[in-house]
């Protein structure tokens, strides 16, 4: 099995280019996001199952059931070759057998039990609208997290070093950066789990991937009945251990000469470490033992069975429990495009996609802002940034179909939220002294100058408002003079249209008025 | 006290570096600014306002008939342009400086001798990231960079100092740019437009760009600061481009209906003097303007243009 040509150099040869990419949507500025996001993310399993449950008809949210198929072909490959939680982890692996932390791994028992449960309550909890648990365990949307809050923080300070290294010499052309606003709870909860990940793959390898993961724990269940599978022919086997040291996933117990295919990622390490070529990734390996009794795997066939069943009818259960939304300072915004708060919060599995690829870092990650049940779902913030009246940015980048992507045009006109003058706390108002901060940044006329005696008093015209925040943002009380309050339902604004007025009342070839 | 320290972020920066690496210091550093006697007044106009032609033609002619731009940047100086780059508006939407008269400004600038011209603006909305695409789409990074201008960036609280301004009521003190702080000469090149809360924009109106937390104006007195910020520093030449002028929906603008063509340009060192000439223009009582009043009593300079020096020009 060495020389050119192996399973294994292939599978690394494909999947560290995409995990530059996935590292570098998260990473860049929106607009490598907005490049990559369609194909990349189209594979990626919860997003997929999320837009496959609401939209089953179109082909955009087939990822899914490729998955699936090309689960039920070969075994776990989008665990090895697509998931990037999976890159991550073993890209730590790999550094630490390098650095020495691990030399070897070892075949573990299983955690077939708890890694089923946690399936079940994920599952069940998500087709009720419930997105907590399937926020913080779905790998693609924790790896989101972790790139987009944690490596962003690192890359944005080794920019910060260099330019202003770079501008003693007077050399501007990389600008300053900042990070998004963290909110230090969601700072703390992707620190943990980043940790936890931290340590699960320097012990032993992908041991999320093997008790935690709800995706690893679904595919593991169709794997077992996958048409390409890893075995060991006890006919070759001289027992020599090799593959078992080099088994991340711990699933091959050389003793035995068996392999779990529930657990097994098909990496193909093994089969390069094999040196008698006892062990072979063959169609239906017949001289072979998973380790699992009978009556499991008929319970795992049933289960999955009564799975699939469910979800179909689950959307209807779905819309008949539509959650009450009961937030006491009236609701978070949700981005353009999200259309409505429900349509956001039963779709968003909270990857945080948006809120790096956010130009403006107007959208924020909230840890409880929408419930239990909407667990780090971000939400629009205007303390920090403004929605830009021609960015599309999030409804581009969004994996889950939580926020639509939208033109420039319709974006112009979607109303997110409508503006409140408080006229108790608004300077003009109070002082009787020019401000014009909300005036100067509204982009659609919604606030417009009324003048009184000497001064000039802000006034809001709601109908053209599309609760970009740019108001709130500019306005220089504390608190706030102008809020923006959210559209549960988002709605269409009037487009403001100027009367017609003679402007150029001025003789421009006269002299001059002085 | 606080404003010392900070004063010398830039050289703290510098020296630690050019010792660390011992080498090129002479090149981090610079040359030292050569100290020129200031010219005698003369017989150089106070404003000159000129108009019928392009931009950069305007320009030519005007600082010609200032006298030069010798007269206001020497050889080897640190030269900063302050143009309104506030929004993200294409330039024929009349929100920004036109870059065409960036362009020439800097190109005089050099011509005469400057050792560095920087160009830089603090936006009107400070949202991460807008500063970036203001300086794009008002195609003033393009045009000064053209003619071998350094365009910095504003939009950071790292690059603004705090400083006392001596005499004033409101504005005590504020956060200023430290190019300005450092720079030999200071020339303000604003855009005359409507301004819907404040009547209209000018020349002392811009150097609200110069500062960093502009909020603080509109929280306190918006006149009043504008007109105080002039006590800490006047620019030394103001260039106030007229020829697209915003009439309505200031300061963004809708579309291109908002805007008259008056292809004029004036040029003063008097801050006062130059918005007094500008307000009409525009056709507004130069009376009913509070921070122009505020200035001219705070004696920044003066609104009676009836005693000044004007030399006009018209193209035909």
């Amino acid at each position: 099995m060495k020389g050119g040509f192996s399973l294994q150099k292939i599978r690394v040869g494909i999947s560290i280019p995409l995990f530059l990419l996935f590292l570098l949507s998260f990473l860049g500025e929106g607009y490598l996001s907005e490049i990559f996001s369609h194909s990349l993310f189209f594979f990626q399993f919860v997003p997929s199952l999320i837009k496959f449950f609401f939209d089953p008809y179109n082909i955009l949210s087939f990822g899914c059931v490729i998955v699936l198929v090309l689960t039920f072909l070969g075994g776990r490959v989008y665990c090895s070759f697509l998931c990037p939680l999976g890159m991550l982890q073993d890209f730590i692996s790999w550094i630490s057998n390098k650095v020495g932390l691990r030399r070897k791994y070892v075949y573990r028992k299983p955690y077939q039990r708890l890694q089923l449960v946690i399936l079940f309550l994920t599952f069940l909890t998500a087709t009720l609208g419930f997105f907590a648990l399937l926020n913080l365990l779905d790998p693609y949307s924790l790896f989101g997290r972790i790139s987009a809050h944690l490596c962003k923080s690192v890359l944005v300070i080794v920019n910060n070093i260099v330019v202003n290294i770079l501008e003693i010499f007077d050399i501007y052309d990389l600008s300053i950066k900042k990070q998004h606003h963290i909110p230090v709870s969601i700072l703390f909860l992707t620190g943990i789990s980043f940790s936890c990940l931290l340590f699960f793959s320097i012990l032993t390898g992908r041991l999320y991937c093997n008790s935690i993961c709800p995706v690893g724990a679904f595919l593991g269940i169709v794997s077992r009945f996958s048409l390409y599978k890893i075995g060991i022919e006890r006919s070759s086997c001289i027992s020599c251990n090799l593959c078992e040291k080099v088994c991340k996933a711990g699933c091959i117990e050389s003793r035995k000469k068996e392999v779990d295919h529930a657990r097994c990622l098909v990496c193909f390490n093994c089969l390069t470490a094999c040196h008698a070529s006892a062990i072979g990734y063959r169609f239906r390996f017949l001289d072979c033992h998973d380790g699992l009794p009978v009556s499991l795997k008929r319970r795992a066939f049933l289960g999955s069975m009564a799975a699939i069943i469910y979800s179909w009818s689950a959307d209807s259960l779905l819309l008949a429990s539509t959650r009450k939304n009961d937030f006491a300072k009236g609701s978070p915004i949700t981005p353009p495009g999200s259309s409505s708060l429900h349509h956001f919060t039963s779709r968003c599995s909270g990857c945080h996609l948006c809120v790096s690829a956010c130009p403006t870092h107007t959208l924020v990650p909230s840890l409880w802002k929408y419930g239990l049940s909407g667990l780090l779902q971000p939400e629009m913030d205007y303390h920090l940034g403004h929605c830009e009246i021609s960015c599309t940015v999030c409804g581009s980048v969004c994996p889950t179909g939580a926020i639509l992507p939208i033109t420039k045009n319709e974006k112009k006109l979607v109303q997110i939220g409508v503006v409140t003058l408080n006229k108790e706390l608004c300077i003009v108002h109070v002082k009787k002294i020019h401000c014009g901060a909300c005036g100067e940044a509204c982009p659609t006329n919604a606030i417009f100058p009324i003048e009184k005696g000497l001064v000039v008093f802000p006034e809001i015209n709601n109908q053209y408002c599309i609760g970009c925040g740019g108001c709130e943002r500019a306005c220089p009380t504390m608190p706030k003079s102008i809020v923006v309050t959210a559209n549960k339902v988002h709605k269409r604004a009037e487009l403001y249209v100027p009367p017609e007025l003679p402007v150029s009342d001025i003789d421009s070839i006269g002299d001059f008025p002085f | 006290m606080n404003g010392i320290t900070q004063h010398n972020r830039r050289d703290f920066i510098k020296k630690s570096i050019s010792m660390g690496i011992g080498v090129g210091s002479s090149l981090i550093l610079g040359k030292p600014p050569v100290l020129f006697a200031k010219d005698p007044k003369g017989s150089a106009p106070d404003l000159v306002a000129v108009k019928n032609n392009e931009p950069d033609i305007l320009f030519k002619k005007a600082i010609e008939l200032m006298g030069g731009m010798n007269r206001f940047v020497k050889k080897g100086q640190t030269v900063v342009v302050k143009p309104n780059i506030g929004f993200a508006k294409a330039p024929e939407m009349g929100a920004t400086t036109n870059p065409l008269l960036v362009k020439s400004v800097v190109e005089h600038c050099i011509l005469a001798g400057a050792g560095k011209v920087y160009v830089f603006d603090n936006v009107a909305t400070s949202s991460y990231g807008i500063a970036h695409t203001c300086y794009k789409v008002s195609g003033i990074e393009e045009a000064a960079k053209d003619r071998g201008a350094i365009v910095a960036p504003g939009d950071h609280e790292k690059y603004y100092q705090k400083v006392d301004v001596p005499g004033a009521k409101i504005l005590v003190s504020t956060d200023v740019h430290e190019l300005v702080l450092e720079a030999d000469v200071f020339i303000n090149v604003p855009i005359l437009k409507n301004h819907r809360y404040t009547q209209f924009t000018g020349a002392m109106k811009n150097l609200m760009g110069v500062v960093w937390d502009r909020m603080e104006y509109h929280f306190t007195d918006l006149e009043q600061s504008i007109a105080e910020f002039c006590l800490f520093k006047k620019p030394d030449l103001n260039i106030v481009d007229a020829y697209r002028v915003m009439k309505r929906h200031g300061p963004q603008g809708r579309d291109l209906e908002d805007l008259a063509l008056m292809k004029t340009l004036l040029v003063s060192q008097d801050i006062v003097a130059i918005d007094t000439a500008a307000a009409k223009i525009f056709g507004l009582e130069p009376e009913s303007i509070r921070h122009l009043k505020i200035g001219h009593d705070l004696g920044l300079g003066t609104m009676h243009l009836d005693g000044l020096n004007i030399k006009k020009f018209t193209y035909t």
